[in-house]
């Protein structure tokens, strides 16, 4: 009996907070059931209400208004949807006790279609709000930003002038536009599938073509663009000095100048300017061509005389102009009546070697040394140097078959049997 | 303090703690899940765009405004297509998810303003777009600048749970600045001058009415290959010798069904079809959007695009009407006869556009709302006679012409608990002829063929029973009916023997029980 009662008292517990346990769960079940399922509270009927829809500056309020001699409950479910190019715009509320309003602060001009359901009632209707006026700043597009004076479209305008609401307004957009050379040019332009546009005058002289807009009393900064000059059209070529010795010592001296366009504007700085032969009634071929840079409308350029004495015709290119041709002498690089060599042992003597004018040459004026065989094939080419008119030349060594020597200077040419002494 | 008392504290604090961590772990739960419907949400706003991103023709540029400072080169016109479809992408996204991050990078200035004053309001929004027709009126000379009027046509709707509320469609005329800003074109500017719905042209069928009072005819499932397989195993020959027998059966009209998506070559499967029926001087009446139970706005744009590819189908003379979806009303608790009404009333009116013929819904029983967009109603009975009669006269109340789009009676003779016989089903048949002729209605028996194999909706084992005729194709009794036969109301021994599938195994029942009760009984005597 005593285990018995024992046992029933340890059940009588656990079997206890079970039960409390399964109870919470079921009323907490019970009352989210309750809360998911619970029925809507039917709605009173009510007549339609009157609908008034007014769009101001900031937005568009929708108004409804209990219908004469009736009422519009309080707590019934509104909503109101634009048509919008984004999509549809959706709000909702409830109404009060009278009325109900909601207020969307939507702006865009144009047509906008609105639905509107109050409890079982629905509405459709439309506005069409037109643009305000131009707001400043005016935010003028100018392309290109630099455009050339000959052969390029002009620059245009394009612009978009905005109201406070960022529509496009409709107002009339008044350009003015002044040239380098301080002509103006003024137009009037409507707006046209949401811009405005038109190309701007370029004139002929190159410099900053200034343009201003304004739209009411709405105006913009200032757009620049950049008027430059066209491609050359004319050149001319001189020379500072056309004759040089084929030594290369005094170069030729070309200046290509007169750079400018069609319009007679100098061309811009940077150009190429292109320098090469003619072939026309050419004494002798020069194989030559140099590109440079032109700097306020010319061309210096120096360089050495052709190496192969005689007359040579040169002319200057750039874009569609060319130059007459300029002629230019390459001279004998030194004239040397007189090449006395001896030998001296492992030495050859090498002058002392006068100019026809009786002077010495240059110090380092190169002289050049070929040993040959006795069938006349050259067995070793050598330079060397004249320092105050000679040369001690150290024989290297050489083949056994080597035979003479030939030394060259300024068209000179002596020769030297080896095997004498 | 005894030993009870402190194990009843004990269970005492393990239930407090219990409550405890379920009160603090349910906010937790709560926003969990948040989280994970609002994933959800933009998986689905992302799935929508997948489709719309497959979409093609959509787009097209009408012959640009004369006297352009500069033409629109190609690869400049592509950029600008691309940029403007993709914003509508965006927006249709943000739209549904309310994630309109990536607007900026489509829409700047005045449109940028109104994308996000719309998608911070909106949310669980559809909108759909479709044949945009663009018109060129000025490309700037820098190739910074167009400006075009786009006319398309939209849908939008609210998707409150599963009903689409203030749904709308209309065609819309709109005029759009795009600039080239950092490597990308982007709407700046845009205004609405036109937005209005556009009435369908509604054709007249004046000789409708009698078309369908003659209709005798069957619902079409190739043995060989049912339902959605004919479209990918489509054998000519097998449809050639099924339509001589449908006309052998003295029937006049097929009805076969033609799956959504579009298999790649139903076009010429379509073509296949009628051109059988027109060997054998058949009708078909051909049911669309089979299969498809979504109706979502974002599919709206390659529906039209499907109807577009089949209207060379759809205008031919074999066709005798156009049925556009298949029992829609069951599709009605999952998708809402709110939306079902919408997509299907729009799809209806363009069908008939393209088509030029007779359109409906195939529903089971007519539905008010839509039927203002249909030709004619439709009913589908599987029920006993009487009660077929009063759908058909409650369908006549919409004063449209009825057809009997859909009866039946299986023969699955061990379906419990409504066995069928062959002859069961031919006095099924007998009665409904009957009825149809009373109240002139047209009808179409479901279906031609028993289906041994091949998917059979819903894999209910009565669908592989349904048929006029046997499986090896001889005729059932029913078939007789049809040609002319008649049958008469099953006997009792025939409705007994309903159930003589259940006589074996009642034996082997009886048999079990009497060896187990004797057991048991000698059993009892022993103890």
């Amino acid at each position: 009996m005593k285990r018995v009662r024992a046992r029933a008292s340890r059940i009588r517990p656990r079997r206890a907070v079970f039960l409390l346990l399964a109870l919470l769960l079921l009323v907490a079940a019970g009352l989210a059931w309750r809360s998911r399922h619970a029925p809507a509270a039917a709605l009173p009927s009510f007549a339609a209400p009157t609908l008034k829809v007014t769009p101001d500056a900031t937005g568009v309020t929708f108004r409804f208004s209990a219908a004469a001699g009736n009422r519009l409950p309080a707590g019934v479910p509104l909503r109101v949807v634009l048509s919008t190019p984004a999509g549809p715009l959706l709000r909702q509320a409830l109404s009060g006790s009278g009325g109900a309003s909601v207020r969307i602060p939507y702006v865009r001009a144009g047509l906008t279609v609105y639905d509107a359901l109050i409890g079982p009632h629905s509405y459709h209707g439309q506005w069409r709000r037109l643009p305000g006026s131009a707001v400043t700043p005016l935010q003028p597009k100018v392309g290109a930003r630099a455009v050339r004076v000959v052969g390029d479209p002009p620059p245009a305008l394009v612009l978009h002038p905005q109201d406070a609401q960022q529509n496009v307004s409709d107002q009339p957009v008044t350009v003015r536009a002044r040239q380098p050379d301080s002509s103006e040019w003024t137009r009037q332009l409507s707006v046209k599938h949401l811009l405005a546009w038109s190309f701007l005058p370029v004139g002929t002289r190159t410099g900053t073509l200034e343009v201003a807009v304004s739209a009411g009393q709405a105006y913009g900064e200032r757009a620049e663009v950049d008027l430059l000059p066209g491609p050359a059209a004319q050149a001319s070529v001189s020379a500072r000095r056309t004759s040089a010795p084929a030594s290369g010592r005094d170069p030729w001296q070309l200046d290509v100048s007169n750079l400018k366009d069609r319009l007679g504007n100098r061309i811009l700085d940077g150009t190429s300017v292109a320098i090469g032969s003619s072939e026309a009634g050419l004494i002798s071929p020069l194989n030559f061509s140099v590109t440079r840079p032109s700097a306020g409308g010319n061309v210096l350029l120096e360089w050495p005389a052709a190496p192969q004495p005689g007359q040579y015709r040169l002319t200057a290119r750039s874009g569609g102009a060319s130059s007459s041709t300029v002629n230019l002498t390459s001279t004998t690089p030194l004239d040397v009546p007189e090449l006395p060599v001896r030998r001296s042992g492992t030495t050859l003597l090498i002058g002392p070697v006068l100019t026809a004018l009786g002077a010495l040459p240059d110090d380092g004026t190169p002289v050049a040394v070929r040993f040959l065989a006795a069938d006349g094939r050259v067995v070793r080419d050598d330079t060397t140097f004249l320092t105050a008119g000679q040369v001690r030349y150290t024989l290297p060594a050489l083949p056994p078959d080597t035979v003479s020597a030939e030394v060259r200077l300024g068209g000179q040419v002596s020769r030297l049997r080896l095997g004498e002494p | 303090m005894t030993l009870t008392r402190i194990k009843q504290l004990c269970w005492l604090l393990i239930v407090l703690g219990f409550i405890a961590a379920v009160l603090m772990g349910l906010p937790l739960l709560g926003n969990a899940f948040s989280r994970a419907e609002s994933t959800q949400i933009q998986n689905s706003a992302l799935n929508l765009l997948t489709e719309r991103h497959a979409e093609k023709g959509s787009l097209m540029w009408l012959p640009d405004d004369p006297g352009q400072p500069r033409v629109l080169e190609d690869f400049a016109r592509d950029a600008v297509t691309s940029g403007y479809r993709r914003g509508y992408e965006e927006l249709a996204y943000a739209l549904y998810s309310g994630d309109h991050s990536g607007l900026p990078s489509y829409y700047q200035e005045g449109a940028l303003s109104d994308a996000q004053l719309v998608t911070a309001q909106t949310r669980l929004a559809e909108f759909a777009d479709w044949d945009h027709r663009l018109t060129l009126h000025f490309y700037a000379p820098d190739g910074a600048t167009v400006s075009f009027t786009d006319q398309y046509w939209y849908a939008q709707g609210e998707d409150e749970g599963k009903r689409l509320t203030i749904p709308r469609l209309a065609r819309r005329t709109v005029d759009v600045v795009m600039a080239f800003d950092d490597g990308n074109w982007r709407v700046h500017h845009w205004r609405v001058l036109a937005d209005a719905p556009v009435a369908p042209v509604r054709l007249r069928f004046p000789a409708l009415a009698g078309q369908l009072a003659r209709i005798r005819g069957v619902n079409y499932e190739a043995r060989s290959a049912p339902f959605a397989a004919l479209w990918t195993k489509f054998d000519a020959d097998e449809v050639d010798r099924d339509f001589a027998q449908i006309r052998r059966l003295s029937l006049n009209t097929v009805r076969v069904f033609v799956p959504y998506p579009l298999p790649k070559d139903a076009p010429d499967t379509l073509n296949a079809l009628l051109d059988a029926a027109a060997r054998h001087e058949l009708k078909i009446i051909p049911t669309l959007l089979d299969g498809y139970t979504a109706y979502r706005l974002a599919d709206l744009p390659r529906i039209l695009t499907m109807l577009d590819t089949l209207q060379p189908q759809l205008s031919r003379p074999e066709v005798l009407a156009v049925d556009l979806k298949n029992e829609a009303d069951l599709d009605a608790p999952k998708a809402d006869w709110t939306r079902l009404r919408f997509v299907l009333g729009l799809l209806a009116d363009h069908t008939r556009t393209v088509s030029g013929k007779a359109v409906t819904v195939g529903l089971i029983a007519p539905d008010p709302a839509l039927s203002q967009h249909l030709d004619f109603v439709t009913v589908h009975s599987y029920a006993a006679p009487g009660q077929t009669a009063a759908m058909l006269q409650s369908a006549r109340t919409l004063r449209l012409p009825v057809l009997l789009e859909e009866f039946g009676y299986h023969t699955q003779t061990n379906k419990l608990p409504d066995p069928h016989t062959e002859a069961d089903q031919a006095w099924h048949y007998q009665q409904t002829i009957d009825l149809s002729a009373r109240e002139r209605v047209g009808w179409l028996a479901w279906t031609l063929f028993d289906l041994p194999n091949g998917a059979v909706p819903g894999n209910r084992s009565v669908e592989r029973h349904l048929g006029l005729l046997r499986a090896d194709g001889t005729a059932k009794p029913a078939a007789v009916v049809i040609t002319g036969g008649h049958a008469s109301a099953p006997s009792g021994s025939e409705r007994l023997s309903r159930w003589r599938f259940l006589w074996r195994p009642a034996l082997v029942l009886l048999l079990i029980v009497v060896v187990l009760t004797t057991w048991w009984r000698r059993y009892r005597n022993r103890a």
